[in-house]
């Protein structure tokens, strides 16, 4: 499939909310998640002609961002001058309804260990299997599971405060 | 399914960066588009200058072996007559020099082929450079 401006443009709108929130989730950087972002869409450009159906350029963008946020943090993680952004920061600001509670989730799933967030944002962001999740990362399907497990316990005592998480 | 799972799927929500970003994307692929027609464009110019070069090198070697040597068949050398390989001769170039020539007018020969191919391909150099400068501008 080969781009037109326009039709990149619509295709752009359409898919830059799930890849930046990926990035931003992982990377916890706003500044560095959009430039992923921004990469993961021009590699799309550049390879159009590889896209078979819509379904394949959702995968291909998912799998694309996942790789091109793994290469991020770990350049970023090689940069001493930068360690301190590892510090946790609130993403996004919080959406009507259950602000509160959201905000605090969202700002605990960044608390967590690069690897299990990764796990967590395929999970409740994407929205995939651990089967599917295990397949991306190249790891086993028990080691998705008990990430999944582990996180959610610590997420369940550290959020105990809030009624709907304590249940 | 546990509130905490709907709860973690609605923090996690997707978060849209806004049209700055999109505006942004845009701008990028616009660039890398112009970059691809100005690159493609030069690597035409580049191909077409560079088999320039090597006719006009062919072209000069060419024409100084016929004024040199007359190899064309029923045309009168211009060159040296006494260097003119004689076509009936058993392989001369198996047998040492053409008749009549001596080691000196083999060197001379030798000297005076190098000194027209660098004048060729002096020339051609500049003339590929202006071409390549032009495609830039």
């Amino acid at each position: 499939m080969e781009w037109s401006p326009a039709e990149f443009e619509q295709v752009v709108k359409e898919h830059q909310a799930r890849v930046f929130s990926l990035a931003l989730r992982f990377l916890r950087d706003r500044g560095l998640a959009e430039e992923v972002a921004q990469d993961v869409f021009i590699r799309l450009y550049q390879n159009g002609g590889d896209i078979e159906s819509a379904e394949h350029l959702h995968h291909w963008l998912r799998r694309v961002a996942v790789r091109r946020c793994v290469d991020a943090w770990r350049a970023r993680r090689r940069r001493p001058e930068l360690v301190l952004l590892e510090a946790p920061v609130p993403c996004g600001a919080p959406s009507p309804g259950d602000a509160l509670l959201q905000t605090q989730l969202r700002e605990l799933v960044d608390r967590l260990p690069a690897a299990s967030r990764l796990v967590m944002v395929l999970r409740y962001q994407e929205g995939l299997a651990p089967r599917e999740i295990a397949r991306m990362l190249g790891v086993s399907v028990n080691t998705v599971k008990s990430r999944i497990n582990r996180s959610i316990s610590w997420l369940r005592t550290r959020a105990a405060g809030a009624p709907e998480v304590a249940s | 399914m546990t509130p905490l799972d709907d709860d973690l799927r609605r923090s996690l929500a997707p978060e849209d960066p806004g049209p700055e970003f999109t505006r942004r994307v845009m701008a990028r692929v616009a660039r890398l588009d112009a970059d691809r027609r100005t690159s493609r464009r030069l690597a035409w110019r580049g191909r077409l200058v560079r088999g320039l070069v090597a006719a006009g090198l062919l072209l000069a070697a060419g024409s100084w072996v016929e004024w040199r040597f007359g190899l064309w068949p029923g045309r009168p050398s211009g060159g040296d007559q006494t260097a003119r390989v004689v076509p009936a001769a058993p392989a001369p170039e198996l047998a040492g020099l053409p008749a009549g020539m001596s080691p000196e007018d083999g060197e001379r020969m030798k000297e005076e082929l190098i000194r027209a191919l660098r004048l060729a391909s002096r020339k051609m150099n500049a003339a590929r450079e202006r071409a390549v400068e032009r495609a830039r501008t």
